[in-house]
């Protein structure tokens, strides 16, 4: 049995997949909308000065101003650099 | 924690049965006392469409679940003109035994080989009087492939938004044979050990 063109296609597609483009790579790709899952967080309450307080209401208003992070991301960043600071993990 | 079995079903080339294979092989699963689910991720929504009928078994997904489902199996019904190999190690890819088909087959599938991935293989809608079709579904099977030929079954069960294992087609023709390919496939993939889960 011969198998000429299988064999043909099966070359083609081995060179192909070494490039790691497909047989008419400039044709629109599909782009595949994925969402990112939203981590579980829960409300914690802190003591902590007005003036630091305020200041990070201010941080946080400006960032959302530039749409950048979002308060609960500041607030695990500012952990994260704690931890950091102190040798610790999360 | 229960293990939970990720398949994906894909290949780019639209129309090789992709939807077909995912629905069925959810409810071969349920005939073995497993409880399967189908995450639809076509937008065409095929298997949408056979929940949103109401005559299936199982759940389908229109998106993957931020938290673990409970279930025994999840199938991942991936779209076509989709060239991202699954993220997951368990693939079937099904195609029709054409040649212009099996070119796109066998080119995403050195793809998901060169990223280790384990493969199996599903000739659809093969009509083996046909010398062509016959010569490629040979050579398929040869290299470990599952055949599942053409068959009224499918286009009767899809009409009525059906799988094939529904008792209202019980007495199809040849269901009984249709079945028994479906629930091999089912069989290599639950042998299959190795992977994510």
């Amino acid at each position: 049995m011969t198998n000429n063109w299988i064999d043909e296609e099966n070359a083609r597609a081995t060179n192909l997949a070494r490039t790691g483009e497909t047989t008419n790579n400039n044709a629109p790709r599909l782009l595949k909308a994925t969402k990112k899952p939203t981590p579980v967080r829960h409300i914690r309450s802190i003591y902590i000065q007005d003036a630091h307080g305020k200041a990070f209401d201010k941080l946080a208003f400006e960032q959302k101003m530039v749409k950048g992070k979002k308060a609960p991301e500041l607030m695990e960043e500012a952990i994260e650099l704690l931890l950091k600071k102190y040798n610790n993990n999360l | 924690m229960k293990q939970i079995k990720l398949i994906s079903i894909w290949n780019p080339k639209g129309g090789q049965g992709k939807s077909m294979l995912a629905i069925n092989l959810a409810a071969a699963s349920v005939e073995l006392g497993l409880k399967p689910l189908v995450v639809c991720q076509d937008p065409q929504g095929t298997s949408i469409l056979y929940c949103k009928a109401g005559n299936l078994p199982f759940d389908v997904l229109d998106s993957v679940p931020n938290n673990r489902p409970d279930a025994d199996i999840v199938i991942f019904d991936h779209q076509a003109s989709d060239w991202e190999v699954p993220t997951n190690y368990l693939l079937v890819m099904p195609l029709k035994p054409a040649r212009d088909q099996y070119a796109t087959y066998i080119d995403a599938y050195r793809r998901a080989e060169l990223l280790g991935k384990r493969i199996i293989t599903i000739v659809t809608d093969g009509q083996e009087h046909r010398a062509s079709e016959n010569k490629t579904i040979k050579y398929l099977k040869g290299k470990g492939a599952f055949v599942i030929p053409s068959s009224g079954v499918f286009s009767r069960a899809s009409s009525e938004y059906l799988t094939i294992f529904d008792s209202r087609m019980n007495k199809a023709y040849k269901v009984r044979e249709r079945r028994m390919e479906i629930n091999r496939i089912l069989g290599a993939i639950l042998i299959e050990n190795k992977g994510d889960k």
